[in-house]
This record gives structure tokens, sequence and C-alpha cells, in this order.
């Protein structure tokens, strides 16, 4: 990563900032999408912040901490677009993004495809702002103080959201029918 | 039912290695008493969550439209802050009318009008660029090329000329060719991929065809031409300007290089690319080449001066790829098949 940004701020390289954009694309636009209403939106936003990142490249070195920058970035122009758009959303409570859930592999999964999807639809039932802490800790693998950061929230609500959502899926995984291979193995 | 809320806490807490010692002692304790919990808990951690992922194609055209709205809003934007919003819906709607006509209102505002202006891009040495031409065709440039196009790229025949490497993915025309000018050699397709390497600094010009057919016509007195198959390069010597077909044969001495050379491209068997356009994807690879020519492609893809001390070395061949290296990484690389020492002070190498 730092060796990426060193070309994009000294060399002007193109293909590293497309690197760079590949690698944070999916990830920002999903998280752009819980504060806009469509993905076109959600599409425009991260490009703006590319844009700009692309147009002062010769201050990315300074940048501390590029990931939870670029976040932040992200969440601050969808702010911007819901005023502009006059959506009103007064908190992050819309979230449309659906969370797939997968096992390593059918030999190591430990419960069965139904059960999966009965996971797949809690995580999806969840509270959006908790499903949102969720998804960035377990998908984009953020830190508790990365979420923290970014949603400008205090680490203990973190710690209180995940613990909700890891207690609401606990509970959804199914321990009385494990897959048949499981029971074999024994 | 509440201390079982607490053990979720507790794993919560744990995975940001928050916990204290009192706070640890309490988990292992709720742990025993919880042990349904605790398996639960270790399922879910074997999970992974993944949400829709966007197509290639479209995070393609999301960068192209990110890098041309920032080049645009670069030339036209006053010292004060740019109008992004819009720079963003005109590039939409440019998309939707297509490229070309959005390349020709992008290059009108640039250069003005005039019948045979041409628009030129430089990319400097320690960095590589991609464009989009007016009709959509893709260029990767190496560092330190120059490539030059006509600002009206409308005309019957799609011309760029190009100093250094390009590599080249045409979109398909049936009535407009476009054709590579190089000094050596030029190069004529209707629609494929290939690779050019023509640095005036090299000996040799050089074109891979990936896929599909190009006619190559050499820069010899006698202009001739041939076509190039598939995973085929033409070699040709710089000196090719001042010769007739004659001298191709004639004038070879035993151990000089040959003028014009056809040979087949090798194919890496293990994830089939090639080393002639390993660039493309950033990384820097050699087959059987000797110090001399590294040296320069080194000098142009880290942009440092390299200096040879030891002129025996310039003749040592070496084959390999490094994958987003640093220059001395990549020497430590080379250092492992053949023994020779170097200094590095500021952009300057010297090899002893």
């Amino acid at each position: 990563m730092q060796l990426l940004i060193e070309r994009i701020a000294r060399y002007n390289d193109q293909l590293a900032f497309r690197q760079l954009f590949l690698h944070f694309c999916d990830r920002l636009i999903h998280f752009a999408g819980t504060f806009l209403s469509s993905r076109e939106e959600a599409e425009e936003a991260v490009s703006d912040v590319f844009i700009k990142l692309w147009q002062h490249r010769e201050k990315l070195p300074e940048i501390a901490n590029l990931q939870t920058y670029l976040y932040k970035a992200v969440k601050n122009t969808a702010l911007n677009y819901q005023a502009r758009i006059k959506h009103i959303y007064t908190d992050i409570d819309h979230i449309s993004v659906k969370i797939n859930a997968q096992a390593p592999s059918p030999e190591e999964a430990l419960i069965s495809r139904e059960n999966l999807q009965q996971i797949e639809q809690a995580v999806n039932r969840l509270p959006p702002r908790c499903k949102l802490i969720f998804k960035l800790v377990k998908e984009d693998n953020l830190s508790y103080r990365e979420v923290a950061d970014i949603l400008d929230i205090s680490m203990n609500t973190v710690n209180v959201q995940m613990s909700i959502a890891l207690r609401k899926l606990g509970k959804a995984i199914d321990l009385s029918h494990p897959p048949s291979f499981y029971l074999s193995k024994k | 039912m509440e201390q079982e809320q607490r053990l979720w806490e507790l794993l919560a807490m744990q995975h940001s290695g928050e916990l204290n010692e009192l706070e640890l002692e309490e988990l292992e304790r709720l742990k025993n008493v919880f042990p349904d919990a605790v398996k639960q808990f270790n399922i879910l951690n074997t999970l992974s969550f993944n949400a829709e992922k966007l197509s290639a194609r479209r995070k393609e055209q999301l960068m192209d439209g990110i890098l041309m709205a920032a080049g645009d809003a670069e030339i036209e934007a006053p010292p004060g802050k740019p109008r992004k919003g819009t720079l963003i819906a005109l590039l939409l709607i440019v998309l939707a009318i297509g490229p070309a006509v959005g390349w020709w209102l992008l290059s009108a505002r640039r250069s003005g009008s005039g019948q045979q202006e041409w628009s030129t891009i430089q990319v400097r040495k320690g960095s590589r660029s991609k464009v989009t031409l007016p009709d959509g065709t893709v260029v990767f440039l190496n560092a330190g090329s120059t490539l030059s196009y006509p600002n009206d790229f409308t005309n019957a025949v799609r011309e760029v000329k190009l100093s250094g490497e390009g590599y080249f993915k045409v979109v398909t025309m049936a009535e407009h060719p476009f054709v590579v000018y190089t000094p050596a050699l030029d190069i004529s397709v209707l629609g494929t991929e290939f690779n050019v390497r023509a640095y005036q600094d090299e000996q040799q010009t050089e074109a891979v065809l990936i896929s599909g057919k190009v006619e190559v016509i050499l820069k010899d007195k006698e202009q001739r031409r041939f076509t190039l198959s598939p995973q085929q390069k033409v070699l040709v010597s710089n000196e090719i300007r001042e010769t007739t077909a004659a001298d191709t044969v004639m004038k070879l001495k035993p151990a000089a290089k040959p003028l014009i050379a056809v040979e087949k491209v090798l194919q890496d068997a293990k994830d089939s690319s090639f080393v002639e356009t390993a660039w493309v994807e950033n990384k820097f690879a050699f087959r059987n080449e000797s110090f001399e020519v590294l040296a320069q492609r080194m000098e142009r893809w880290y942009d440092v001066v390299i200096e040879f001390k030891n002129d025996a070395l310039r003749s040592t061949n070496f084959t390999g790829s490094v994958d987003n290296e640093s220059l001395p990484e990549l020497l430590k690389i080379l250092q492992e098949t053949k023994r020779f020492n170097y200094t590095i002070s500021s952009n300057k190498v010297i090899f002893y």
C-alpha cells in the first residue's frame, strides 16, 4: 500500500491509482449505499472522493490512515448528497446492502445449508446501524477503533452493537441438527 | 440470562483486544457456564460475509470517468474549488452520447479548432499511464513514452505516433484502420491487441501480437510489408531506415544481430502471460535479457541513472520477474544469480 501511495504521489502513476481504486471500490460503494438511496448515487459519491484524491495526490503520503480517511470522505460526501437531494434520513438508519454468508467449504462447514440461509436472513434483519457496524468489522475487516472513528461514535457503542449482532446471529446457529458428516466424524 | 448477555459482550470486546485481566477471568468463567454459546460463537467466526460486488467492467468505467473528470477539472478549474457535481453529470452525458463525441468536446476545449492539430501524451520515467482514445481504443503507456494522435480522430485512418512502449487494445472499426507509426516500422490493424516497444535509445524496435492480425510496414527503402500472426513478435533494428532487402541478407555478419527477426513469443506455462506485456500488469519481467538492456529499462522504470564501472557485466543475461518491488529489492534478486556490487546515491546507480 505504501508503495502504491508513493507511486501515485511521486510519479503520477495512473496504474497505481487504478489499483488503489479497485482495492477499495466495492467496500466504499456499499458503504456509501448505506447513506444514499440508489447505487448510482453511491457510485457517484465514491467517484467524487477519488477525483479529489487524484487532484490532490501529492498530499497522499500525509494521510496517516488512508483506509479510514477514505471511509470518512465517502461518508461526508454521501451526507452532503443527502442534503442536496433533500432525501431526509435523520440517521444512518437506511441500509440496503444485502449480505451473503459463506462457510469456508462444504467439508469444513459445521452447519447445514438451510441453517446458513437462516443466518443470512438474521444478518439482513439486524437493526440498520447494528448491521452496518457488523459489516464494517466482519466484511471490511476494520478494527473497532477504525469503525468508531469513521462513524463518529464511541468505542463503547461499537462494542455494544457488535455484541448484539454476535448474540443474535449466534442464536441463529442451530446446534441440535449438525450436518450428517459432522455426526459421522464423531 | 443477563449473564449470557454479558458473555456475548465480552466475546465482542475480545475481538478488539480491549479486555483487562479481570474481564478475561470473567470471560473464562462464563464460557464454562454457557458452552453452547461458545460453540455458536466459534462457528460464527468460521463464516465469511460478503455483499454483492460490482462487475469488473463497471469498475473500469468508473475509473475512466474519475480520471477524465479529474484531469478535466484540473485544466478548467480556476484556483477556487471546482464544481465536481457538474463535471460528473457532464461526464455521464458524454459517456451516453459516445466516447468519440466526448473526447471531441474535451480536446476541442484543450487546443481550440484547427485541422491537423495533434495531442500528445507524455509519460515520465518511473511512471506508467493508461489512455482511452476517442474511438474507445485503450493504450497502456510504459515509462518514458510519448503518444500523439490527431485531435480530429474521425479521419479515414486512425493514426497515432509512438515513441517508447505501448500496449494497444484497438477497437474494431472495419472502415477505419488503426495505424501506429514508429521510426523503424508502422503497424496497421483493424482491431486487435498488441504491444509495441520503440524506444529510440534501444537498438531495435519490437512488436508483439497477442490476438487478431496486424500488418507491419518496414521503414526500409522498399517499405516492405508482412503480416504477423498471434503470439509472434517481430524485432527490427533501428538502423533499418538506410537499408534495402538485399542488405538484410548480404550484410549479415555472423555474430551481428539480424536487421529483422520474427520469433514466436514464449507464454508462461503457469499463468499464460508474456514477458513482453507483463509491464501492463505492473510487473517488471525479463527473459534472457542482457544487463545492458535491462539497465536501460530500469532507468525508465525506476527513474534512475545507471552507470557500469565493470563492462563485463553488460553482457550478463538475466531472467526473472518482479511485482511492484523497489529497485534495491530487484537488485537483490539479480545478485542471487550473478555476483556484482552496486552503490545507490539519490538517483544514480553504479554497478561494479
